[in-house]
């Protein structure tokens, strides 16, 4: 206590510098994001949700070495652009690469939902539990720099997540299937998938962080944001199997084709879908059976992805009230 | 200042003195308005203020970096040791990153809680929840102090010691220190200055001595034992008894303060009663406070 000679030594008054009141988020993201940082879960599930990309490498590894050997053998191949019948030969002409970036994300997204729960359920719920809204905005610190500040710091890991793994694969492919036409097939393709996982990964923030926002357990908001994005993907996924039971009117299986982008995931799919310009072709060992659904129109996106952001962010914005501070 | 139409504080002139100064006033007096006034959450609908020189209408954020400020009820970030708490406090107040983690150790150990510093605030006690919130105001060095409840649930030895940390911030440590508090001991007990709000305005300011001090500067005599013949010989010289508790009696005179005492000197003389002490008598706090209200 303050009695003692060593604790009265300890305690100055501090005359030093401090800095200017504003831009105090990017303390609030910094925080936010070491303590992602530290959650070995974050990186397994990264790592996880990843997976595809992984494997198609090893695939067209695979492939591509087997390619070689048959061309050092003098065997016929045919490749991308010799044309061939048989699965080594004709791999690289079934490929469409754009196309492997929504696969990735198709086949991860469960575990990118997991990354969300774990990164925002709590970011504004925990801080209502214990009340931390009476430290920040007792502190030169604004609503605007607490809600934009716990927005990025969920936002750049979701983003680090999805993004990772896709340059990764994405200069993988610079480096060895350019021949295969990597580059040539969209040379927009890098750009294109900078903004459309920017979006995704924003869309995603914004609604778990205005889930968030409304309770006051992390737990709580996380089961309400996995509970509405698993029973949306039900709903969207009864378009799936409808289309999929045949003899159905067109202008049915163009509302069924409305019906499935009315997800969460659904919501992200059609952005990949707009912006990468594809329909999406699947997984190139699959079936070619398989449903495919049409790119939405870009406004059903927009009300589909915009708006429930905007929404969820109002919902944060009036949640957070510096005049409460004091009750 | 208003929400919506109802008026919390108005027609409110007041200059805060440096020091401690004791917030006082009964419930919906508007004490926690101009608590959020000084934080700079509320423009008043008309007039305005300055703290530490800033606008409060206008320099909100400001103002905020150099006032420390521990809430009432009890806060922390979630699923951080103390350490990692008080010196983001530090950082969000605008400390640079390594000086702020410099400075909450150093702040830790000086609230008491150096031992515990890297304990998980969620498994601290109410008393060490109380001194954490202290070590988070503090550790940016403000100037000015804002005390909500400071010794709010605290045990009779969590209160003393969190008294005399106040008591020290204030005296020892250049700090202006603002409490608001319904405990009146503990007003009396670290500060200089009291503050009584009623109904949205001022009802009264100043020292706690001028506020406690009483009309006509009454005397408390204290006898070795009790003495009828020295209360009518005090009668005789002009000093009317106003209230006797066990051997202690209050007299009033119509004479100087000098003269009455001489007077009382007289009568124990002639009465042969035994004076232990003489003091100006005063009121208790509580007493001053109720009275200022209308209680």
């Amino acid at each position: 206590m303050a009695e003692t000679p060593l604790a009265d030594l300890t305690y100055r008054g501090y005359d030093g510098e401090l800095s200017s009141p504003h831009s105090r988020w990017m303390v609030i993201m910094l925080h936010t994001l070491r303590g992602v940082a530290k959650k070995k879960s974050y990186w397994v599930l990264t790592v996880i949700s990843s997976l595809y990309y992984f494997l198609f490498m090893a695939i067209a590894y695979f492939v591509q070495n087997t390619l070689n050997t048959m061309e050092a053998n003098g065997m016929p191949q045919g490749g991308r652009r010799g044309g061939g019948n048989d699965f080594i030969s004709s791999f690289f002409d079934r490929v469409v690469w754009a196309d492997q970036f929504l696969t990735g994300f198709s086949f991860g997204h469960l575990m990118l939902m997991a990354i969300v729960l774990l990164v925002g359920a709590g970011v504004i719920a925990n801080d209502n539990r214990t009340n931390a809204l009476l430290v920040y905005l007792s502190k030169p610190c604004r609503k605007i720099d607490y809600v934009f500040g716990k927005w990025m710091g969920v936002f750049i890991p979701i983003c680090a997540a999805m993004l990772i793994p896709a340059i990764v694969f994405y200069m993988y492919g610079v480096m060895n299937y350019r021949e295969h036409g990597f580059l040539a097939d969209d040379p927009w393709l890098g750009p294109k998938l900078l903004i459309v996982i920017s979006l995704a990964a924003a869309f995603q923030t914004s609604l778990i962080v205005g889930i968030s926002s409304m309770f006051n357990q992390g737990r709580i908001a996380g089961a309400v944001y996995a509970g509405f994005y698993v029973l949306s993907g039900v709903f969207a996924g009864i378009a799936g199997i409808v289309q999929e039971g045949g003899d159905v009117p067109k202008s049915v299986m163009t509302m069924l084709d409305r019906v499935h982008y009315m997800s969460i995931y659904g919501g992200i799919e059609g952005l990949y879908k707009v912006i990468l310009q594809t329909d999406g072709s699947g997984v190139p060992l699959a079936d070619s059976d398989q449903t495919i659904f049409d790119r939405p129109p870009l406004v059903m996106l927009i009300g589909l992805v915009v708006i429930p952001a905007l929404i969820c962010m109002f919902v944060a914005w009036r949640r957070v009230r510096a005049v409460e501070v004091v009750s | 200042m208003k929400y919506g139409q109802f008026t919390a504080v108005d027609n409110f002139d007041l200059t805060l003195p440096e020091g401690c100064v004791g917030l006082l006033g009964p419930n919906g007096a508007g004490k926690t308005t101009f608590l959020k006034t000084l934080l700079g959450f509320i423009t008043p609908a008309a007039g305005g203020g300055t703290v530490l020189g800033m606008d409060i209408a206008t320099q909100g954020a400001a103002i905020r970096q150099q006032i420390g400020y521990m809430p009432e009820q009890d806060c922390h970030i979630p699923g951080n040791t103390a350490v990692q708490f008080v010196s983001y406090a530090g950082e969000l107040a605008g400390l640079p990153h390594n000086r702020a983690l410099q400075r909450a150790h150093e702040v830790l150990e000086y609230c008491g809680l150096g031992e515990a510093r890297y304990r998980n605030v969620e498994t601290y006690s109410t008393g060490m929840k109380q001194r954490i919130k202290l070590a988070q105001a503090l550790v940016h060095g403000p100037k000015l102090l804002l005390l909500d409840e400071p010794t709010n649930g605290l045990d009779p030895r969590g209160r003393e010691e969190m008294l005399s940390l106040v008591r020290d911030i204030s005296t020892k440590k250049g700090l202006s220190v603002l409490v608001c508090s319904h405990l009146l001991p503990d007003i009396e007990r670290t500060c200089e200055e009291v503050i009584v709000l009623l109904g949205g305005k001022l009802q009264a300011q100043g020292p706690i001595r001028d506020l406690k001090s009483m009309t006509g500067e009454p005397l408390d005599v204290e006898l070795r034992e009790t003495s009828g013949e020295f209360l009518m010989r005090a009668d005789q010289l002009g000093l009317r008894l106003l209230h006797t508790k066990g051997s202690v009696y209050r007299l009033q005179g119509e004479g100087t303060r000098l003269e009455n005492c001489r007077s009382v000197y007289e009568a124990a003389k002639r009465s042969q009663s035994q004076v232990r002490a003489v003091r100006l008598a005063e009121r208790s706090l509580e007493e001053a406070f109720l009275e200022v209200v209308g209680g």
